[in-house]
């Protein structure tokens, strides 16, 4: 495994170190490794000092695997030893341990104010973190579901521009859109 | 979902909108394609930015591909079902993570929006997950005397109503007839239905189309593929529909029901050097006049000799696009791996696709189910 490191410096001036592996778990950051300009330090003006340790934090995570709480290469059964196909209890085990641990580390690690989450999601989104960006926007759209408008302003400090006569007009349609069926 | 209460309207125009000016519309672009339907309409009363992107075309594009041209695919567990969506975009398979199908238990049956559930403990009732609310209720217990032998079920849309109904199968100790009940969405009680089926028939996975519910009904001594049954389901009947007249010469073949461009049909399969599919449709159920609509033959490169069904690589996992692709997967017997293939019909064309899901051995092969008509009633 290579530990080479990566020098990635935030918007205000501070630097951070991140092995070449976790690094890679960002889709920008791997084509600069994999472009070779890798001379020193990797700029990134779009993201601050408060963030990029939480970036940092999910990439070691998640070395070069990006997905979320999905399957990650059986913890190291790589050597070429036969996959099962068939059920393997102990396996099946370690996997349900593995994927309730790491939603269990996505929980605690998603445990943050809203100003992160915007943040976080737009480092995810420049860095392309494919997983991370899942995680905040689906933190985010949490914060929508279920939620009438004003429960959703309130979260995502957003003020309606609408008139009170548009807002009359589009409850109305609301109504219909409730009609729900229920099964039980 | 509760109303927007009128009076806590109060416009907060004093206070310095906070939002971050990063929260661009392409990431509230984002964020809104992991709503359930339900949602959205309150998303879009938020403020006019927020509307106007859910209004907008591409937005809708973008939500309907997500969900109308994906499959839902179970990786079996020991203790639970991983649940995936694989969706299809610009010929291109992706599997994205299943935080808006938060369940393990099993997938039964499949029709639109909702989906059947079996936990793995028995007689705990069914569940119905309702993927575009993303509510899951439970359904009333069944007065099937079920637990002793494996149950059937499905689920489908009575477009004449607009109800969905459940239906389930089950046989007593001892008896040659399945018998069979009816839960009708918005009622709290199972109806037995008279009409009794042969037992020797087992039913397959679902399927609902246009007002019938068809099961795919595997003879239990044989093993193979004996006759369609079926349920109209305005009266609640069931009647039987033969296949088609196949003879492929090789080896043992395996069948499955799809619905390709809203006809009940089948498909045959077998893998011996090549691979040949049959696929066949029925535009009309009362008839049962059988059309052949492809027949496939596609070399492979390796070669496996097939000895019976068991032994078979090849299995039909779904289709997406309203019948146009067929996802397959294939067992690689030597490398003890999964392969999977997208047929695009229209082309005749067979590419292997990268999912990502390890799958299991064909003895507890995963229940896979079409959820390709996703949310199609909005």
């Amino acid at each position: 495994m290579s530990s080479t490191k990566i020098f990635l410096k935030s918007s205000d001036d501070k630097t951070f170190e991140i092995d070449e592996t976790a690094a890679r778990a960002s889709e920008t950051l791997k084509n600069i490794i994999d472009g070779g300009c890798l001379d020193g330090v990797i700029p990134l003006p779009n993201v601050s000092s408060n963030i990029l340790p939480k970036v940092i934090e999910y990439c070691k995570k998640h070395g070069g695997d990006n997905g979320s709480s999905k399957k990650i290469a059986n913890g190291g059964v790589d050597k070429d030893k036969e996959i099962l196909p068939d059920y393997d209890e102990e396996e099946d085990k370690r996997e349900k341990v593995r994927v309730d641990e790491l939603k269990k580390w996505e929980e605690e690690y998603m445990d943050f104010d809203q100003q992160v989450l915007y943040d976080l999601m737009l480092a995810a989104n420049y860095l392309h973190i494919k997983g991370l960006l899942d995680l905040t926007v689906e933190k985010a759209a949490s914060m929508i579901r279920g939620r009438t408008p004003d429960q959703i302003r309130e979260n995502f400090n957003i003020n309606s521009d609408f008139t009170p006569e548009e807002e009359e007009e589009m409850i109305l349609i609301e109504d219909e859109w409730d009609d729900e069926w229920a099964f039980d | 979902m509760a109303k927007t209460d009128k009076s806590k309207k109060q416009k907060k125009a004093s206070e310095p909108k906070q939002t971050a000016p990063y929260f661009a519309p392409q990431i509230v672009f984002n964020i809104l394609l992991w709503l359930p339907i339900a949602s959205l309409l309150n998303a879009s009363l938020v403020c006019k930015e927020w509307y106007r992107i859910i209004c907008d075309p591409n937005f809708l594009k973008a939500y309907h591909l997500d969900l109308g041209s994906a499959l839902l695919l179970q990786e079996p567990k020991l203790s639970y079902y991983e649940t995936y969506l694989v969706t299809m975009k610009r010929g291109l398979l992706s599997k994205i993570a299943s935080a808006r199908l938060c369940f393990t238990e099993k997938i039964v049956g499949s029709c639109n929006e909702y989906t059947l559930l079996k936990p793995q403990v028995e007689n705990s009732g069914l569940f119905v997950a309702n993927h575009a609310t993303q509510k899951i209720h439970k359904l009333p217990g069944c007065p099937l005397s079920l637990g002793e032998y494996p149950n059937y079920y499905g689920i489908g849309f009575n477009p004449n109503t607009k109800e969905y109904k459940v239906v389930c199968f089950g046989k007593t100790n001892g008896s040659d007839y399945m018998n069979c009940a009816v839960l009708t969405q918005g009622s709290r009680t199972w109806t037995p239905i008279n009409q009794s089926l042969d037992g020797n028939i087992i039913p397959g996975r679902s399927i609902s189309i246009k007002g019938f519910l068809h099961w795919h009904g595997k003879n239990i001594s044989t093993g193979y593929f004996e006759k369609i049954i079926s349920m109209d389901l305005n009266n609640e009947e069931f009647f039987g529909t033969i296949g088609p007249n196949i003879c492929l010469q090789y080896g043992p073949c395996a069948y499955d029901l799809l619905e390709i461009e809203g006809c009940l049909s089948l498909i045959e399969y077998e893998v011996s050097c090549q691979i040949q599919f049959e696929i066949f449709s029925l535009k009309d159920i009362s008839d049962g006049k059988w059309e052949k609509l492809f027949s496939i033959y596609m070399e492979t490169k390796e070669y496996s000799p097939i000895l019976s069904l068991d032994d078979l690589d090849l299995y039909y996992i779904g289709s997406l696009y309203n019948g146009k692709y067929l996802l397959f997967k294939q067992r690689k017997r030597w490398m003890k791996k999964m392969d999977y293939f997208v047929v695009d019909l229209e082309h005749r064309e067979m590419k292997p696709v990268e999912i990502g899901i390890k799958m299991l051995s064909s003895a507890c092969s995963a229940r896979f189910i079409d959820a390709s008509t996703f949310c199609s009633s909005y």
